[in-house]
């Protein structure tokens, strides 16, 4: 009898909770690190991943920013939760992943305490300065930079894909460029719009908004082609100065030793989400390209680009370690 | 200014019966979040976020969202006063008075004060922003980071005249605070500093554990020393609810609270918390009687309670106006309307009148709505306090180890949380007063972020915090207090010098 | 009192020195000539060193009436409380969050409050109960599992 009224508490609250009655993985919710900090475009990604994910996962996909620390402590989260495809980092292949790694040591190994799961979308940067600025053009920033002794650039975290593209820029052009590391994307584009920097920048996500309200305005973007949610605004390329770099590259991965088939039921699931119409929708207004790359290829794609930011180092002469 | 049509058109959307339950739903569900220790109110929201989206207008989910946000605020008062248990950082300053009145046998004129208290700020809030949202929202861009630190430095030498048994441990405390607010992952470059080996200590500490270690468990510990007989309430609880000169005496706090939290809470950051810090001290100032401060004044929950709620409604100011999210939980919001696809931002009232306006409206209702739930339920929190304290200490102890393990999921954070028991066990028994030290830890990061990021726009020269003027203006003030003080302890002490026998504790502080 | 504040000055240095030494010699001030890592946490080691200094000098002498850190007997019950918190954190990881969260509540009952031993199985199984329902079922808080849960 006591047994009964017990299953039958049980149920009752299991089924408020919404928790399903599958036997196989995913049997709990599965949590995306975000190792950044809310409202920031890995973290608009996310929150566009878990709001379509009820439709293709049987269980909530849960958001947790793990923000601050350069995006460190969300990655050796990651690395140091159990591998059962519960705990997956969310945004690998950002800067930190990219980048960084040739700057200094890390608490982890890139390549061997990851499982890459797939890759979702590719985030250009543009550099824009805010709408009350002088500065037109690169030219006309780099003109008044060279009659200063520096200049300063708002960016989201130190040696990350954006601050790196802005050292080269100022390699390239033969300027002193002060980046100034902010607690993630949002926070350094609230220092852009109030003025307080010379220029700044991030993703096309992040600054569009503002460039509808005429706050602030795009100079440059950092491919090798126009980014197709800001067509307006030139290549550095086209301006003069060859600063191309890949971006900051958003992907899903999983702490080594997660099993096989997890690893193909996720590359599987994503797959469905990121060919979402729903999602699809989502992402456009959020100004983020949707752009799919399944496990295999994708590790093959970011060895790649993490050799070329290598070489980059290398030649401008950045400081490495 | 003042767009009537655009607040009656507000009004409209609101009433229809789906935002109505939506609000209060909302509403509840922030009350409950802020009562409970863990789980705060942008994780609730971070929750909701799927949900919302099966909702058919963005008016209806971000009804939900802000009324879950602003819902905590008067929640978060509630452990505080009873338990000393802050939920957030922005009740941190209640613990002091509210917790005191709490064992006066006061509890429910506390909670009914702070009940009050977060209505007349909550409906100042969504007034003044009615009113003047843009014109506001343009000022708070002007602060960048000199004037941050400035304004950090300013908030955190109040926070250490707070309690005032001696400014001399408040600054020690408040000291304490940043460094270890420091333990952790520099938010700048990334580096790991005072980790000593040990890996969990590589993420930075947590609020809500530090916060549950010294009050929580460190209260604990503390009421155990009183053997047999210690009860929560020393006295009898004498009435359910504030009396009329309870409300009289914290008139002018819940005004002053209100306007202080709607300008502070404006800035991005620190808003919520640093609002109810003026507010303490404004009040402590003010009153005719400071020396009841710390022993159980009611103009000390009555402030700071109004002030973070104020901070709460304005907060959404920079949200909806600039698209700029100040705190985790607006954050939440803004993803929220992004994924309904609406930009927050300055075409937000015009291009979406129905959100804007709907929102507002709601918020009118949501205070209205929160005000009618919490009042008869301080009756039964109250009951609470009829427990006796032989059953109660061990549940407490069970809800901080529980509610901080949930967090993060981290049993090291419970260690963590125990070794801040005995910490604050000792601070207490010593006369270390802690509040100044959570608030330090709460601002440590805005103010070293800043910090730094104004010595790189400067390029390594510090006249930069002299020559901005907002910032110059700030430490002007900072300078002033802490001249103004000094002068009061130095007078003080000499009377007391006159005055013969140099007791104990009594002409000791004001020194630094 | 004073003794203990000497004491508890003593120990602030000692902390102010740890914190100077790691900020200046592991963290270093200045990264390629921009504020670094060691900055701010250096000049708070000093700032707590003067403070510390200053709350050493304050309280020399003795006090007119000494008190002692605990009244007699007092610091029974307080370290009695926390060796049984102690215990539940070691346990936590191994036995599971509910079995641990009834052994706290029965310990400490029994032990530190001296109720009988049903009144204290009774309440820790239903504090366990509510702790289940409320945290685990409900928030879907992920406890670690053991023995019996």
């Amino acid at each position: 009898m006591k047994k009964r009224i017990w299953a039958a508490i049980a149920t009752a609250l299991g089924l408020l909770a919404g928790a399903g009655a599958s036997a196989a993985y995913p049997e709990k919710p599965i949590q995306l690190i975000v190792p950044y900090g809310a409202g920031g475009s890995t973290d608009l990604l996310a929150r566009a991943v878990a709001t379509v994910a009820p439709k293709y996962f049987p269980q909530p996909v849960v958001v947790v920013n793990k923000g601050g620390g350069g995006g460190i402590p969300g990655r050796v989260e990651v690395v140091r939760a159990k591998p059962d495809g519960y705990t997956l980092l969310f945004g690998w292949g950002s800067g930190e992943d990219l980048v960084v790694p040739h700057q200094r040591k890390l608490p982890y190994d890139l390549f061997t305490d990851f499982e890459t799961v797939c890759r979702l979308s590719i985030h250009s940067i543009a550099l824009a300065v805010p709408a009350s600025s002088p500065y037109k053009s690169l030219a006309d920033l780099v003109k008044a930079a060279k009659g200063k002794e520096y200049v300063t650039a708002s960016v989201s975290t130190k040696g990350a894909s954006v601050d790196v593209t802005f050292l080269l820029f100022g390699k390239a052009a033969g300027i002193k460029v002060n980046t100034i590391p902010g607690a993630g994307g949002a926070d350094a584009i609230t220092k852009l719009v109030g003025g307080h920097v010379d220029f700044g920048g991030g993703h096309p996500s992040e600054i569009l908004p503002h460039m509808k309200a005429g706050r602030l305005r795009a100079l440059a973007v950092a491919l090798e082609n126009r980014d197709g949610s800001i067509p307006d605004v030139p290549t550095f390329k086209e301006q003069g100065f060859d600063v191309v770099t890949a971006g900051s590259v958003k992907g899903v991965a999983a702490p080594k030793g997660t099993p096989k088939e997890v690893i193909a039921y996720l590359e599987k699931k994503f797959q469905e989400v990121a060919n979402d119409a729903e999602f699809k929708k989502i992402m456009g207004d959020l100004g983020q390209p949707v752009d799919y790359m399944n496990a295999a290829d994708y590790k093959v794609w970011f060895k790649k680009s993490y050799d070329q930011f290598g070489s980059l180092y290398k030649t401008l002469g950045i400081e490495t370690k | 200014m003042f767009e009537f049509a655009g607040l009656l058109q507000g009004f409209e959307v609101a009433f229809t019966p789906v935002n109505l339950m939506w609000c209060l739903i909302g509403c509840l569900l922030g009350t409950a979040v802020g009562v409970l220790p863990g789980l705060g109110p942008a994780a609730t929201i971070a929750l909701l976020l799927p949900i919302s989206m099966k909702m058919g207008t963005p008016v209806t989910a971000i009804i939900l969202m802000s009324g879950v946000f602003y819902g905590a605020m008067y929640g978060g008062s509630t452990t505080s006063i009873l338990l000393k248990l802050p939920g957030e950082a922005a009740s941190v300053v209640t613990c002091i008075d509210g917790y005191q009145m709490a064992r006066n046998g006061r509890a429910g004129a506390a909670l009914g004060v702070a009940a009050i208290g977060s209505f007349v700020a909550g409906t100042v809030g969504v007034i003044g922003m009615t009113m003047m949202a843009p014109p506001l929202a343009e000022a708070a861009l002007k602060f960048g980071p000199p004037e941050y630190f400035s304004l950090t430095v300013l908030g955190l030498l109040l926070a250490t005249y707070l309690t005032g048994e001696s400014a001399l441990k408040g600054l020690i405390m408040a000291v304490i605070g940043l460094i270890l607010g420091c333990v952790g992952l520099d938010p700048l470059s990334g580096a790991v500093r005072f980790d000593f080996g040990i890996t969990a200590l590589q993420s930075n500490l947590d609020f809500v554990t530090l916060a549950m270690g010294l009050f929580g468990v460190g209260e604990i510990l503390y009421s155990l020393e009183k053997a047999g007989a210690a009860t929560l309430v020393t006295t009898r609880i004498e009435r359910i609810f504030p009396t009329l000169a309870d409300l009289a005496r914290s008139k002018w706090a819940m005004v002053r609270g209100s306007v202080i939290g709607f300008l502070v809470g404006i800035l991005p950051g620190g808003g919520a918390v640093l609002s109810s810090l003026v507010s303490y001290a404004v009040e402590k100032k003010a009153s005719k009687h400071p020396e009841e401060f710390g022993k159980g004044a009611i103009e000390g929950v009555a402030g700071p309670e109004s002030a973070n709620n104020a901070a709460a409604s304005s907060s959404f100011i920079p949200l909806l106006t600039l698209g700029i999210p100040g705190n985790a939980s607006t954050a939440m919001i803004f993803a929220a309307l992004l994924i309904h696809g609406i930009t927050p931002g300055p075409f937000l009232i015009k291009e979406h009148a129905d959100v804007f306006w709907g929102v507002v409206a709601s918020m009118y209702l949501g205070n209205v709505v929160l005000l009618i739930l919490n009042l008869p339920l301080i009756g039964i929190w109250v009951q609470l306090l009829r427990v006796p304290y032989a059953f109660m200490a061990p549940m407490i102890m069970v809800l901080t180890l529980v509610g901080v393990y949930s967090v993060n999921n981290s049993a090291f954070d419970i260690w963590v949380m125990l070794f801040m028991g005995v910490c604050g066990y000792v601070a207490r028994k010593l006369k270390f007063d802690l509040g100044p030290l959570l608030l330090a830890f709460v601002l440590g990061p805005i103010m070293e972020r800043s910090l730094r990021q104004a010595l790189l726009m400067s390029n390594g020269k510090a006249d930069i915090f002299f020559t901005h003027p907002i910032s110059a203006a700030l430490l002007g003030i900072a300078a002033l207090f802490v001249l103004y003080n000094l002068r009061l302890a130095w007078r003080k002490r000499r009377e007391a010098g006159a005055g013969a026998q140099p007791q104990q504790e009594a002409p000791q502080p004001r020194k630094e | 009192m004073k003794s203990w504040q000497r004491y508890a000055g003593v120990f602030l240095l000692a902390l102010a020195g740890v914190v100077i030494q790691q900020s200046f010699w592991v963290l270093r001030l200045f990264d390629h000539g921009q504020p670094g890592s060691g900055l701010m946490p250096f000049g708070l080691g000093v700032i707590l060193a003067v403070l510390a200094v200053i709350l050493i000098a304050t309280n020399l002498g003795t006090d007119a009436a000494p008190e002692p850190f605990w009244e007699p007997k007092a610091w029974v019950r307080p370290l009695l409380a926390l060796a049984i918190t102690v215990l539940f954190a070691w346990l936590f990881d191994d036995v599971g969050a509910i079995t641990s969260v009834v052994v706290l509540v029965a310990c400490w009952l029994f032990l530190v409050e001296r109720k009988g031993a049903l009144v204290s199985a009774g309440t820790a199984a239903a504090t366990g109960l509510v702790v289940w329902l409320v945290f685990e079922r409900f928030l879907q808080t992920p406890f670690p599992r053991g023995l019996l849960f």
